[in-house]
């Protein structure tokens, strides 16, 4: 006890010198510190120990972690020891493998918080209080919040038990801009809303996924949920930000019937002390798994009922306010979903060797509302007219409640059959898989529904729309797929060979989508090369490669954007008496449908070298990605005609009415306006190397080392000329020209770093600890180089000329030469952070209760550097949590 | 308490865990070591002067002041010129203030006499210490000035912010009517905030040769339309409103002069009330004066001749600057204005942030203030208005025009 009370004092020092804030936390911190240095303290007695014994320490050992590859690549295989990070996949193509015991020795809140195990990835705070999406394979620093280049996350698929999530119908979107990073139209899933509890295994293909998968263009995660007979587990998290109770259990029905339930619910506050801005999340499933063996085949039946809830809320105190002024924003979602998988195996003896069909329902029901209080600073006119044409409108109090909600009401049905085959021809063991499937979502809300005479924001330019407007997406694939294995002498390959078609159906023949085919060849090699011997044991080599297309189709709020009202002042006539006053506005109804938008499609390859040797492994992927038709909102030209009235000779007064636009003389006017339209114009361009070391466990300090991280390099541009129109106000008029730029308008980032895990597992004292040292090399970013000057130019009249030497001196053209600084195009490096992570779990009582806590950044190592002469400071603080799991 | 099965093992920790957390200690340990160093010495300053080229010939005499001020404390040390000892100043960071008056005798050896400024902000004196100012004749105009600058509007409905009844006062401070017709009113691109403080590279926009303008606004008028009395003055407001119906406390806009409107589906135009001519914004939005008190304002007197476009096809010119972070940055988006078509300038900032202006110190030496915190909540419903420096018999007001806007502006309610 002498010594523990020794080192606690310490550790508050430490704690002290690091200048945390003590007065909040200092109960906390003393109980981390006395844990922490207990265990510190026992693992190294421990280890020293056990170096004596550590024969009976590994037979010992009462977890068997087994983790189950995809039933039907025939690839199970038995793991006899814990791993607390993600491993590689011995698969031909690159897959990081994380299984519970890895996510028990995360303590993960959401599925986000995984994302750390991937090559190139560092440790992040949980972000709960916007939409969390998953970028796989790019730069650290590549940025997040460019909607341009939303394709990436959107494009990478979410599978659950075999079933996709499906995201097409999403339109869950507010028209105030400060809640816009809440929501995730046309950005995939929203991890968020993943809880990891009842998840028993996570697949994320990187490399090239196999043809059974699709509409992705970036990869794959394939979470398998838990099921089997377990113990009432429990699990109770706190940390920082959120706290999360789990509750699941799996129990025998009989003999051929297995339940598994879970519930789990995450409560988070952004800043622990507003509750007023928070994340609550319920998940729940009920999972069942039946098995019935006849002479012919023997059946595996799995359905499920999933629901998950989220509900957001960020909200003022209007108490606190002068005026009472009200600032409310809350987003529920539930989505119950029904699945159902149907296994039939036979036996090994004949071709076919399994069917499967799996069919998914879900429903959402997504009810986002606002309450806003709006003050205008001005008096604005209010353009709501639903109605092309000259309108008089009126105009916006300067104070009222404005409400909105959005009701998006989801269905998605999906339905997939499939089969694989095992055949030996000539030497050659064949598996063969094919499938087809059927994918259908439909928005059946009311959308969004507010008072047009009282928006949310006051310049609002929105109206209205119902979602259920826009029709059901269909889409259809099918896919064959062939893997041969095949040896040679001591060596072996195995060969995989795929073909997935898919379209979407049911489309309007105005859509160049309609009907269009898009066919997605993919293939993988490994090859298994003889190993090796030396004096201290065999290496084994292995190399391996694929190369594959990636399509994914737009979703709906791309093909089928909302109608866009523009409005133009036609007579502006504000006079003193109220009676007198008119505002006309023209009001232009335009379709801003891109009939010829395209699938976005993805072409991947990579290749990978392993050496293992006494059970340590060393595995390098290359890869590179191009994708060239990634979604973007590109801006259009659109010129509208209207009249501006002239009132000046107008005496309402001796008239006694307000001026009449018969009456009026007027001058044509046209304006050109640059307005987005969903196309395929952005190129995301990722290569990279990741690595992965992982030693064996050395049995002296039961310590094992892994080392993993990436180099990557990612360039995110567009893809073709941009229109633009430079904002600026000549002469009393808006610069009535617009330039057409080839310029390539994009940013590259790069990263590298390498995380070193140290994780000691002590089996007999149900002890895992791990110190992480996470090194971000550098990152760094560079912008792409434009000349800034258009090579075309288009005035109101529609007529595109060339941009000539003489448009430098128009006092109007000029203007849309682009000027950039000297330095505007330089490389600029954020030098090396390093951080140092802990973690430990511990298992007392027959493991029947576990405590767990970790420290993120217990120790964060960030130098100042300077950027063109200034100081640049970085910062941060330790984030840490703690769990206690039961297992009744 | 947590128990673990191996309690006996606690006794007898490994030595390296001792090495460890010693080590980390010690390494930790210079982190705690104060090395504030209190104490107050004098510093020998003394002063390079850097005069204007056109310098009066034979000075009979000169007389001046030089004042420094310690921003920390506010202490200021103020003493005569012409000094030819160094000062004794203590180590602190300076606002300095300099005024010499030189008397000459002219042709007809009739005594004259001319006064210089010089200003210098944020000094460091830290040691025996060489300052260099630069010296300017301070010639106050008599002619039409910015009076009364209202830009952070009445407190809007929610009480956080400001609505849009700002106005612009443009006084004739001389004995004679002057016609406003074609007059200018700018706002200059640079933001007056050590946060944006930067440094201009592109020779044209040296603030001490032209002013680089974001937004003109243009008097109407053929010469003789828009006359101005003496002691009269114009107003010039963004919506010609009655705002008092609209919000409490609001002011009554519908008797302006003129109104700022912007060809913009947002904006109202009065139809009793005319709208000042724009000949340039940098955006496609509503023109905002500065809601934050952070950027200069100029009245200009276009040379003869003058049209908007000769204007726009001459006096673009987009600059490079050295930003807060260092890197060079453009700002493609400006025009430039020569300092001497200026006739009245006001840069407005907060003793905050203040570093300098956009206005060169020959048209304003120091700022007007709405408030000497930065973003101040409590700002909106004040003005800025021109101190009175005397009032003639015939009762009209001449306001104070020192070409330092602290000393010329107070800042008070608005109602």
């Amino acid at each position: 006890m002498q010594y523990i009370n020794k080192i606690k004092k310490l550790a508050i020092i430490f704690f002290y010198i690091l200048k945390i804030d003590q007065s909040k936390i200092k109960i906390f911190f003393s109980f981390l510190a006395m844990t922490l240095s207990a265990w510190i303290s026992l693992s190294a007695a421990v280890s020293f120990q056990a170096d004596d014994q550590s024969n009976v320490s590994t037979a010992d050992s009462t977890r068997v972690a087994e983790v189950k590859r995809d039933s039907v690549k025939n690839d199970s295989y038995v793991l006899k020891d814990v791993v607390v990070t993600a491993r590689e996949s011995r698969g031909p193509t690159s897959v990081s493998l994380i299984d519970h015991a890895a996510m028990e020795h995360l303590q993960p809140s959401s599925f986000t918080d995984l994302l750390e195990l991937l090559p190139g990835n560092v440790t992040k705070d949980p972000e709960t209080g916007k939409a969390n999406v998953i970028k796989l394979r790019e730069a650290a620093n590549a940025s997040e919040d460019n909607d341009d280049y939303n394709t990436s996350a959107l494009g990478t698929s979410f599978v659950v038990d075999g079933v996709p999530i499906n995201t097409s119908a999403d339109m869950q979107a507010s028209l105030d801009a400060s809640r816009k990073s809440r929501t995730v139209v046309g950005k995939g899933v929203d991890m968020r809303t993943i809880s990891t509890d009842d998840i028993e295994n996570v697949e994320i293909v990187r490399g090239i996924a196999g043809v059974e998968y699709g509409e992705m263009t970036s990869g794959l995660v394939k979470i398998k949920r838990k099921s089997g007979v377990t113990r009432l587990e429990a699990r109770f998290k706190a940390d920082l930000q959120s706290q999360l109770f789990y509750v699941g259990k799996g129990f025998a029905l009989g003999n051929d019937w297995v339940v598994n339930a879970g519930i789990d619910y995450l409560d988070s506050r952004m800043d622990p002390r507003n509750n007023r801005d928070n994340f609550k999340r319920v998940t729940g499933s009920v999972r069942l798994r039946g098995e019935m063996d006849t002479e012919l085949a023997e059946f595996i039946w799995q359905p499920s009922v999933n629901l998950a809830y989220t509900r957001e809320r960020d909200e003022n105190d209007p108490d606190l306010t002068v005026n009472n002024t009200i600032d409310f924003f809350r987003s529920d979602n539930t989505t119950m979903s029904f699945n159902n998988v149907l296994d039939v195996k036979f036996p090994v003896a004949r071709f076919f060797q399994s069917a499967q069909l799996t069919q998914g329902l879900s429903y959402g029901i997504e009810n986002m509302h606002q309450d806003k209080t709006v003050a205008s600073s001005r008096l604005y006119p209010m353009p709501v007219s639903m109605t092309p044409g000259p309108n008089d409108v009126g105009y916006l109090p300067m104070l009222y409640l404005a409400e909105l909600d959005v009701h998006g009401r989801p269905l998605t049905a999906y339905l997939k059959g499939s089969f694989s085959g095992g055949l030996t021809l000539g030497g050659v063991y064949n598996l063969v898989k094919g499938g087809v499937e059927w994918n259908m979502s439909k928005n059946l809300g009311n959308g969004r529904i507010y008072d047009i005479m009282r928006p949310i924001s006051e310049g609002n330019t929105n109206r209205p729309r119902p979602f259920s407007d826009v029709p059901a997406m269909h889409q259809v694939s099918a896919y064959l797929e062939n893997t041969a294995s095949w040896d040679l002498g001591s060596q072996r390959f195995q060969l995989m060979l795929g073909l997935r078609e898919t379209q979407l159906v049911h489309l309007d023949s105005k859509y160049a989508l309609s009907g269009k085919p898009y066919l997605d060849p993919r293939v993988n090699l490994k090859w298994t090369l003889g190993s090796t011997p030396t004096d201290y044991g065999p290496i084994g080599w292995e190399v391996a490669g694929g190369v594959g297309q990636f399509t994914k189709m737009p979703v709906a709020a791309y093909l089928y954007p909302d109608l866009l009202y523009t409005d133009y002042a036609q007579l502006n006539y504000y006079h003193n008496v109220e009676a007198y006053r008119v505002m006309n506005v023209m009001t232009f109804v335009e379709d801003v449908t891109n009939y010829n938008l395209l699938a976005a499609r993805n072409f991947k390859w990579e290749v990978r070298g392993d050496v293992s040797f006494r059970g340590n492994r060393l595995s390098v992927t290359y890869f590179r990605e191009d994708l060239n038709d990634g979604f973007r909102a590109t801006p259009t030209v659109h010129t509208y005609n209207y009249k501006v009235y002239d009132a000046s000779g107008f005496d309402p007064v001796a008239a006694d009415r307000a001026p009449l636009l018969s009456e009026l003389p007027y001058v044509d006017e046209a304006r050109n306006a640059v307005v987005s339209h969903w196309t395929n114009a952005s190129r995301t361009k990722k290569q990279g190397v990741e690595y992965t070391f992982s030693s064996r466990r050395i049995p002296a300090l039961s310590t094992r080392v892994t080392v993993s991280g990436a180099w990557m390099h990612t360039e995110l541009q567009n893809s073709g000329a941009l229109w633009y129109k430079p904002g600026v106000i000549l002469n009393g008029r808006e610069l009535q020209y617009v330039g057409l730029y080839d310029d390539t308008e994009g940013n590259t980032y790069e990263s590298f770093n390498t995380n070193v895990m140290i994780d000691t597992s002590l089996p007999r004292l149900g002890l895992n600890f791990s110190v992480a040292v996470q090194n971000m090399w550098y990152t760094s970013s560079q912008m792409k180089f434009k000349t800034g000057i258009p090579t075309h130019y288009m005035g109101t009249d529609g007529v595109v000329l060339p941009f000539t030497a003489e448009c430098f001196d128009d006092p109007y053209l000029q203007h849309l030469v682009r000027t950039y600084s000297s330095t505007a195009f330089d490389y600029r490096r954020v030098p090396v952070a390093t951080t140092f992570n802990i973690k430990a779990t511990k298992k007392l009582w027959n493991d029947r209760i576990g405590i767990a806590l970790y420290v993120n950044r217990l120790l964060s190592i960030a130098p100042d550097y300077y950027l063109y002469g200034s100081l640049q400071r970085r910062y941060s603080s330790p984030y840490f949590g703690m769990e206690i799991n039961l297992k009744l | 308490m947590i128990t673990f099965r191996n309690t006996m093992i606690m006794n007898k920790p490994h030595k390296t865990i001792k090495l460890l957390c010693m080590a980390m200690v010690l390494l930790l340990l210079p982190g705690c070591i104060n090395t504030d160093n209190i104490g107050e010495s004098y510093n020998a300053v003394s002063l390079e002067n850097i005069f204007p080229d056109d310098r009066a010939p034979q000075a009979q005499n000169v007389t001046g002041k030089i004042t420094f001020t310690e921003l920390n404390t506010g202490r200021k040390s103020t003493f005569a010129l012409p000094q030819y000892d160094s000062f004794k100043i203590v180590t602190g960071l300076y606002d300095i203030e300099a005024s010499l008056t030189i008397y000459f005798s002219d042709e007809s050896n009739v005594l004259q006499s001319r006064t210089l400024r010089a200003t210098a902000s944020s000094v460091a004196i830290n040691g025996d210490d060489m300052v260099s100012l630069k010296w300017f004749y301070f010639n106050p105009s008599s002619s039409l000035l910015i009076s009364e600058i209202y830009v952070t509007g009445s407190p809007d409905a929610k009480a956080t912010g400001g609505i849009r009844d700002t106005y612009f006062k443009i006084y004739n401070n001389t004995d004679e009517t002057i016609y406003a017709d074609g007059l200018g009113f700018v706002e200059s691109c640079l933001v007056n905030s050590s946060t944006n403080a930067f440094e201009i590279l592109t020779e044209r926009n040296n603030r001490h040769e032209n002013f680089s303008a974001c937004a003109i606004w243009v008097i109407p008028g053929n010469g003789t339309d828009v006359p101005v009395a003496p002691g009269e003055s114009i107003t010039i407001v963004d919506q010609a409103i009655d705002w008092g119906s609209l919000v409490n406390g609001g002011l009554d806009h519908t008797g302006a002069d003129f109104e700022w409107w912007d060809d913009n589906k947002q904006d109202t135009d009065n139809p009793s009330v005319p709208n000042l001519g724009k000949w340039y914004h940098y955006s496609l939005t509503i023109w905002i004066p500065s809601n934050q008190c952070n950027r200069s304002y100029a009245l200009v007197r276009f040379p003869e001749g003058m049209t908007a476009e000769k204007f726009l096809a001459e006096y673009h010119s987009p600059y490079d600057y050295i930003s807060a972070l260092g890197s060079i940055m453009t700002n493609e988006k400006c025009y430039v204005i020569p300092n001497s078509w200026i006739i009245d300038g006001v840069n407005l900032s907060n003793r905050e942030k203040w570093v300098y202006g956009a206005l060169d110190e020959s048209i304003d030496m120091s700022y007007s203030s709405i408030s000497d915190k930065d973003k101040d909540p409590e700002r909106f419903g004040k003005v800025m208005r021109r101190k009175v420096a005397s009032i003639t018999d015939g009762g009209r007001v001449i306001l104070l025009d020192t070409d330092d806007s602290l000393n010329d502006f107070e800042t008070v309610p608005v109602k």
